[in-house]
């Protein structure tokens, strides 16, 4: 099943609202951004890493996970920084890299799915005037967590039937049956919704 | 939206996060691992038409912004929209629209689809993406180029077989041919 990134846990991170978090995580991130020197740089880094695995109760192993996918891009920082500029540039520019992350991840890992929606949706009822239904968004959100899972196992179940036939590297033959049979469930689940008065939902308020 | 566009929509931003749980397919002579999510977006520019394209792949970054790991490798959240690769995902709305665009202009045969995915699906992702990338990494563009031409083999191949696969299921299921409600 499609669970979220969340992780539960008491610390106070956990505790502060969504809007919060969201608006310290831009201003982290300008600051990030503006700062140029390597040792103030350095400072923040261990701050941040710090406050993710320790004071947010993280981990260490949480932030090496999330550091790991980076790794090959600090990589090339070094190599292309070091050959065209200065050390002190490649660790730079790394490290403001791998605090952006840190920073951003930790959000997502101290905030339920359930708050972030609410800030999603406050913003959808701000653009309401523009033509924007939150309801609908709502809905299609909701609909397409609910088809992550179906598609899967569709996608899975023509694979294996073209497996059995030995065509399990013949892409197109799999993708073919797949989407066709996508398409046939939109249509039916198209036609369930309008029978069920889908197109004036909302329309009362 | 009508009831068929939204359960479009839903649908193919479902199938472009299911295609990234699929396990990465190992192409040979491309070092770097091919994912499905590049098919998603090439599909569904090509399938359901542009504004429909573009609002599943809105969709989708919403669905990853709000923290659900729908990105292969079982990524998301906020933190993918501050990394190196950020471009490209801001790109995928703008290139299923793109792609749409082509197709419902010059018509559906299979080389105006693949002509379609190249453009829009390649060019215009890495358009986007590259400079990004090289602001991130701070890296002149033509470096940061350099570095994203690892993926275009692999891009190229998916483009082959997205535009393969698109033009046997508009012919398979004529019903959806692009028509924007």
């Amino acid at each position: 099943m499609i669970a979220g990134l969340y992780l539960p846990g008491d610390g106070w991170i956990h505790g502060l609202s969504a809007p919060v978090k969201l608006g310290f995580m831009f201003f982290t991130g300008l600051t990030i951004v503006v700062i140029s020197h390597v040792s103030v740089m350095v400072l923040l880094t261990i701050s941040v890493g710090f406050i993710f695995s320790v004071v947010a109760g993280l981990g260490f192993k949480r932030l090496w996970l999330s550091t790991r996918p980076l790794l090959i891009w600090v990589l090339a920082i070094l190599l292309a920084q070091l050959w065209l500029v200065s050390a002190e540039a490649a660790v730079l520019i790394s490290l403001r890299l791998v605090t952006l992350v840190w920073v951003a991840t930790l959000v997502t890992y101290t905030t339920r799915l359930s708050e972030m929606s609410d800030v999603l949706a406050a913003m959808c009822s701000v653009l309401r005037p523009l033509g924007v239904n939150p309801e609908r968004i709502a809905f299609l959100i909701a609909l397409t967590i609910r088809l992550i899972p179906s598609v899967f196992d569709i996608v899975r179940d023509v694979r294996d039937v073209q497996k059995a036939r030995g065509l399990e590297r013949a892409y197109i033959a799999m993708f073919v049956p797949a989407l066709t049979r996508l398409l046939r469930e939109s249509d039916a689940l198209s036609d369930a919704l309008t029978a069920r008065g889908f197109e004036r939902w909302g329309d009362k308020r | 939206m009508s009831a068929k566009d939204t359960v479009l929509v839903a649908m193919f931003a479902a199938l472009t996060a299911a295609l990234g749980l699929l396990p990465p397919i190992p192409v040979p002579f491309v070092p770097v691992p091919v994912t499905g999510q590049t098919l998603g977006i090439m599909l569904s520019g090509c399938v359901i038409g542009a504004r429909r394209a573009a609002l599943a792949m809105l969709l989708l970054l919403v669905l990853l912004a709000l923290g659900l790991p729908l990105l292969s490798g079982g990524r998301g959240g906020l933190g993918v929209f501050v990394g190196p690769s950020a471009g490209y995902l801001i790109a995928w709305p703008l290139a299923a629209y793109c792609i749409g665009a082509f197709v419902s202009r010059f018509g559906a045969s299979i080389g105006v689809l693949f002509l379609a995915n190249c453009v829009g699906g390649i060019g215009l992702v890495y358009v986007v993406g590259v400079p990004i990338m090289a602001l991130v990494l701070d890296l002149s563009v033509g470096n940061a180029a350099l570095a994203g031409s690892v993926f275009l083999p692999g891009d190229l191949i998916k483009a082959g077989v997205a535009s393969a696969v698109a033009a046997a299921v508009l012919r398979a299921y004529p019903t959806q041919k692009n028509t924007q409600a």
